[in-house]
């Protein structure tokens, strides 16, 4: 069974049972062809995980999508509408979300300030759910609400990203590296913020390299290497496949 | 002791002026990262605007201030949204274009106003007297509308979603946008906000002291100094920074007299600018 | 038709043009001045008697900014160095000797010889802190000034200065002080013009690209001092001017905003040195023609300069240069038509067939293992903020040693380099080169001993050509290689029919070619190669092999980090690999590669609690079916 996705991909989108779709996406930067005619699909409320090495265009894909690289070709379809031109900012009010690579959380604001940064779009009464939502799920973050969150250790921080881009309650969330850097516990950690995500039925793109525990958290995979799609399928599919391969 | 008294109100004057002027500054370059050199031809204007419609107009003083922070305000939101956004990453071309603007308002008020200085008489004329020192009205209104000044604008970054935004574009611009948070909207409003603040502190000080076409210069220079002196970018550095400098100014002044003070505060930043570029107060450069 | 390399003269420019272009303003001075002797009407002119000098004065002080602005650095300190030459003229004509000849030097070198140990403090600063300390230099001289009252008047200056004198001739009024004036101005602009021409590469790299202007051997900061000071000087002569003429020094002639205006004359000019001399002459006409109304020259002048940098960056010189290259540009077109490159597009893929033909042919024998190193690291680490981006990694390399460095995304590959290559010194551990210590010495002086490095991203002077890049290169490096040898590399890396293209309008492939020749030429012992390869087509990644035999073949160790792990296993014989700052694994890359420890590395563990063996042995397996 090859990849369904990518046969599809060239066909209208259908809103119903499809949330977003890249149709032959190229990416270039500084004249790298980082990411070459891609073409993937996520449904609602599915998590689906890119996996590769270093320098496999991953990041790149993340990043057009949230608009903060643009495409240099083909398309992306979100909720059926093209969105490939439109700018970070109407594309976070239409219900796209980041945690970027590197976390990138605002290291001078607050955990606090950092969360509702996220709700910038939103009312103070949605704003103020989700704060209690957050604080709930991670009692360690109402802990240290004040706390500048450049000084939290890495998988606090990772957490903290995560929190920054729920506050809106996006229909698709994007994961760039989530694991980077982290050690086990951490990574565990991050793991089961995701889950919490997946329970809430919000569609989940993980960008990531450490593709183990990536996989355990996603419905469905692709495997990229230098800006192309190498294989796609079920985890199940991929976890047959020897993974090592298209790293080393 | 009624000197050394005496020379602490006149400090904090000093200070609480310097540290309004400091708080726009320091918020433009923590948040655009743009050092405005037309900081001061704001804070003439604003002085300005406020003799315009309280002496040529004959409204009230109150309503002078105001108005002084309205024009204010709306010149730097019009110069940032059409001029500055456009060289937003240059840092020496946006030197170059606040310069610019500097240039133009000094010389439109020259136009306009002569180059003599304009009698502005202080609105409050009495003075109040406590334990044997006298301090004038007018200074004390001055410190009183600075602190809350400073206190608003505390608020407003640190309780407010649109502070909360700010905040945000200074640490990390593309982040977020990533949240929805439009720079080309907001940009425009903090250089706004900050340059209204030295429209009020133009309106506040200049009856008090003078109003001539450039009397910006010297306050913008005093900035500079407790701008690098707080850290650039740190919005309490600034503050803290800039009411230390009103009060060694006062004191130096008072006791050792002259050019000193300034001297010695130049030299200090000086010697900080190039050991210590982030200033007294630890490692927040260039942020709010 | 291939085109041979010439193997003399690559770097010979076609034309002097540049030379030329920079001689113009000289020469232009000096018939100006030529003039003002051979027409006695010139000199009796009441107009042109109080003109010249204050367009002189105007042009040594923007010719300050001017010049600094060629590094990159803008600065408000030309009232400053005004004040120190204008003072030391009236002390010098008041106390000592009147003679011009004495005064211009005096004027020229005591400011330059101030700005010696201030620019050693002040030039660790750039962008908007130089700025900014500039300015407030200026105002601490004036202050300074007004506090002096024993030798420098205090605020009521000194007047009753002397005029300069040559001979019997006194140089304080009329035709003899116009002449001396524009004397003096045809000074600085020369002293300014061969100072840029003298080192046009050098400041025109570290305006463009200074970390690999230092990384090919180029010391910036000599650079910058030799700005800074030259600039100091012709502002002094500025000083000296001005004082000679009005007869006093005051410190109001020296206020710190008069900056305001040089800054602008030399934004309005543009980059050509005839540009603070259009510039010049512009403010000053402009301050003449509103001479009763300030406030509109001043207004025109802020309008204009918010103009100019909206809509013309180069100034006035900048945007008429660009005109006419338009128009020569224009006529030129049907002649640049680009060469085919049917050719060499050939070759590559002949050269790929090799490599896959020959199938680790290119594998490089390890080195004679009793040799010793020359490159010897010892538990070096890095700490930002509180993380530790490399932790303790040793390794040595010797003459002809390739060491490849693996790991996933963060491990500290980057930063590794950037510690050996000096771009910023370690937080511990040690770098010694031939068993002498370069530990944390800067990047130009790593090059200098033979480090070199690329640089992930292209990073090429874009905005010359192929042929003047190389030029910078060998003007930076004291090591550079021999005409035949750059032909090899030119043809290795398919640079040498596009030598007059600009690097910047090369393909992405070809300017980062280039980016690894440049290292590559000043003839490092020790070669740091940051991703070579990423971004470049298949059919170029073969040039990295023949690049890095090159090199190899001649002695040179090299340390490649890279994703690319075919690439690796053909040209490194034995690779480290790093994870999260550490050293995790080192040996064979065929051992390293199916070692569990670097596979959990990249693929990460599925649970923490839980290591997953099946996984492991199922993914060693595979790699060594296809690999082994």
């Amino acid at each position: 069974m090859a990849s369904p996705t990518v046969e599809r991909a060239a066909e209208p989108a259908t809103p119903t049972d499809t949330l977003l779709e890249l149709d032959r996406l190229d990416v270039r930067y500084g004249g790298v062809h980082a990411v070459q005619e891609l073409s993937i699909r996520v449904r609602p409320g599915e998590t689906v995980v890119l996996i590769g090495a270093n320098g496999a265009g991953k990041s790149s894909v993340i990043n057009a999508i949230m608009g903060l690289v643009p495409a240099a070709g083909g398309q992306i379809r979100y909720l059926g509408q093209d969105i490939t031109r439109s700018s970070p900012a109407s594309r976070a009010r239409a219900g796209i979300r980041i945690s970027p690579e590197g976390r990138r959380v605002f290291a001078h604001l607050s955990i606090e300030d950092n969360i509702l940064s996220g709700g910038y779009t939103l009312s103070k009464a949605k704003r103020d759910e989700a704060l209690a939502w957050m604080y709930e799920a991670f009692p360690w973050l109402a802990a240290r609400r004040k706390a500048p969150a450049g000084t939290l250790s890495g998988g606090q921080q990772q957490i903290v990203a995560i929190a920054r881009a729920l506050t809106a309650s996006p229909k698709l969330l994007l994961l760039d590296e989530p694991f980077l850097g982290l050690s086990p516990v951490a990574i565990a950690d991050t793991s089961a913020a995701i889950r919490l995500v997946q329970e809430r039925g919000m569609a989940v793109l993980i960008s990531e390299q450490m593709a183990r525990p990536a996989l355990k958290l996603a419905d469905h995979g692709h495997v990229l290497r230098t800006g192309t799609l190498r294989r796609s399928g079920t985890v199940a599919e991929i976890r047959d496949l020897a993974l090592s391969e298209d790293y080393l | 002791m009624n000197g050394f008294l005496q020379a602490f109100v006149n400090g904090l004057t000093l200070g609480a002026q310097y540290a309004l002027m400091a708080l726009g500054f320091s918020l433009i370059f923590g948040i655009l990262g743009v050092m405005n050199f037309a900081h001061g031809a704001f804070y003439a204007l604003g002085g300005y605007v406020a003799y315009l419609v309280d002496k040529t107009l004959g409204l009230p003083y109150a309503l002078a201030v105001v108005a002084a922070v309205l024009m204010t305000a709306a010149l730097g939101y019009v110069f940032e949204l059409v001029v500055i956004e456009r060289r937003i990453d240059d840092h020496l071309a946006t030197i170059v274009l606040t310069l610019g603007l500097s240039l133009v308002v000094g010389a439109s008020l020259l136009a306009i106003f002569g180059p003599r200085s304009v009698d502005f008489p202080a609105p409050l004329t009495g003075t109040l007297r406590a334990g044997g020192v006298y301090i004038p009205t007018a200074r004390l209104m001055i410190i009183v509308v600075s602190a809350a000044a400073i206190a608003g604008v505390y608020l407003l970054l640190y309780r407010t979603r649109l502070g909360n935004a700010l905040r945000a574009l200074a640490d990390d611009r593309t982040i977020a946008l990533a949240q929805g948070i439009r720079p080309k909207v907001l940009f425009p409003l903090a250089f706004g906000l900050a340059t209204g603040l030295a429209g009020l502190t133009g309106a506040l000080v200049t009856p008090i002291f003078s109003l001539a076409p450039f009397v910006g210069e010297h306050v913008l220079m005093i900035s500079f100094l407790a701008v690098i002196l707080g850290g650039l970018g740190s919005l309490p550095g600034a503050v803290i920074a800039s009411i230390l400098v009103g009060l060694v100014e006062s004191f130096v002044g008072f006791y050792i007299g002259g050019s000193w003070a300034p001297l010695m505060l130049f030299t200090a930043v000086l010697v900080l600018l190039v050991v210590r570029p982030t200033g007294l107060f630890g490692a927040k450069a260039a942020h709010v | 038709m291939s085109r041979p390399p010439s193997t003399d003269g690559v770097l010979r420019p076609p034309g002097n043009r540049h030379a030329l272009r920079l001689l113009a303003a000289p020469v232009l001075a000096f018939a100006l001045v030529a003039a003002s002797f051979v027409v006695p009407k010139v000199t009796a002119d009441p107009f042109l008697l109080s003109f010249v000098p204050t367009i002189v004065v105007s042009l040594l002080a923007t010719l300050h900014v001017w010049l600094l602005l060629r590094v990159n650095l803008l600065s408000f300190a030309s009232p400053a160095f005004m004040a120190v030459g204008g003072y030391t003229l009236a002390l010098a004509a008041t106390h000592l000797t009147t003679n011009a000849v004495a005064l211009l030097a005096l004027c020229f070198l005591v400011p330059a010889a101030l700005a010696l140990p201030l620019g050693a403090l002040l030039l660790r600063l750039r962008g908007t802190y130089f700025a900014l300390v500039t300015f407030v230099l200026a105002q601490v001289v004036v202050l300074i000034v007004v506090i002096a009252d024993k030798p420098l008047g205090g605020t009521s200056g000194i007047s009753g200065i002397p005029p300069a004198t040559l001979g019997a001739e006194t140089l304080g009024a009329g035709g003899p002080l116009l002449r001396f004036s524009a004397i003096v101005g045809l000074a600085g602009v020369a002293v300014a013009g061969v100072v840029t021409l003298r080192w046009r590469r050098h400041f025109a790299a570290i305006d463009e690209n200074e970390p690999l202007a230092a990384s090919l051997g180029l010391r910036p900061w000599a650079y910058k001092t030799a700005s800074f000071v030259t600039a100091a000087g012709v502002a002094g002569l500025a000083g000296l001017v001005l004082v000679n003429q009005l007869g006093n020094a005051h410190p109001d002639s020296f206020s710190p905003f008069s900056a305001v205006n040089h800054v602008a004359a030399a934004v309005l000019g543009g980059v050509s040195i005839l540009g603070p001399v259009i510039g010049a002459v512009v403010l000053s006409w402009l301050v003449h023609a509103f001479a009763s109304q300030a406030e509109y020259s001043q207004l025109l002048l802020g309008a204009t300069l918010i103009l100019v940098v909206l809509y013309a960056k180069g100034g006035i010189t900048g945007t008429v240069q660009r005109g006419f290259g338009l128009l020569v540009a224009g006529r030129a077109g049907a002649k640049s038509a680009p060469e085919s490159t049917a050719e060499t597009d050939a070759r590559r893929a002949e050269n790929l067939d090799a490599a896959r033909d020959g199938d680790g042919a290119t594998t490089l024998d390890a080195p004679d293992p009793s040799a010793e190193p020359i490159l010897v690291v010892t538990e070096l680490s890095r700490r930002f903020g509180g993380v530790a981006a490399v932790d303790g990694v040793s390794f040595s390399l010797r003459a002809g040693e390739v060491l490849g460095v693996i790991g996933p995304n963060g491990a500290g590959k980057t930063t590794l380099i950037n510690m050996v290559s000096g771009h910023f010194p370690p937080s511990g551990g040690r770098v010694e080169l031939d068993g002498g210590s370069l530990t944390g010495a800067p990047a130009h002086t790593m090059s200098r001993h033979g480090i070199a490095r690329s640089y992930q991203q292209t990073s090429v002077f874009a905005s010359v050509s192929v042929r003047e890049n190389l030029a910078r290169a060998k003007a930076f490096s004291p090591r550079w290689i021999d005409e035949a040898e750059l032909a090899e590399l030119l043809a290795a890396t398919g640079l040498a029919g596009r030598l007059d293209d600009r690097a910047g309008d090369l393909p992405y492939g070809l300017q980062k070619l280039l980016g690894l020749l440049l290292p590559i030429a000043t003839r490092p012992r020790v070669l740091l190669l940051d991703e070579p390869a990423a971004g470049l087509e298949r059919a170029e990644r073969v040039r990295i092999d023949e690049l890095v035999d090159w090199v190899v073949r001649r002695g040179c160790a090299v340390l490649l980090v890279e994703h690319d792990m075919d690439l690796v296993r053909r040209i490194c014989p034995r690779v480290i690999v790093m994870d999260t700052g550490k050293p995790l694994a080192e040996g064979v890359p065929a051992d390293v590669f199916t070692d569990p420890r670097v596979i959990t590395a990249y693929l990460g563990v599925a649970d923490s609690d839980e290591l997953a063996d099946e996984d492991n042995t199922l993914a060693v397996a595979t790699l060594e079916d296809n690999h082994g």
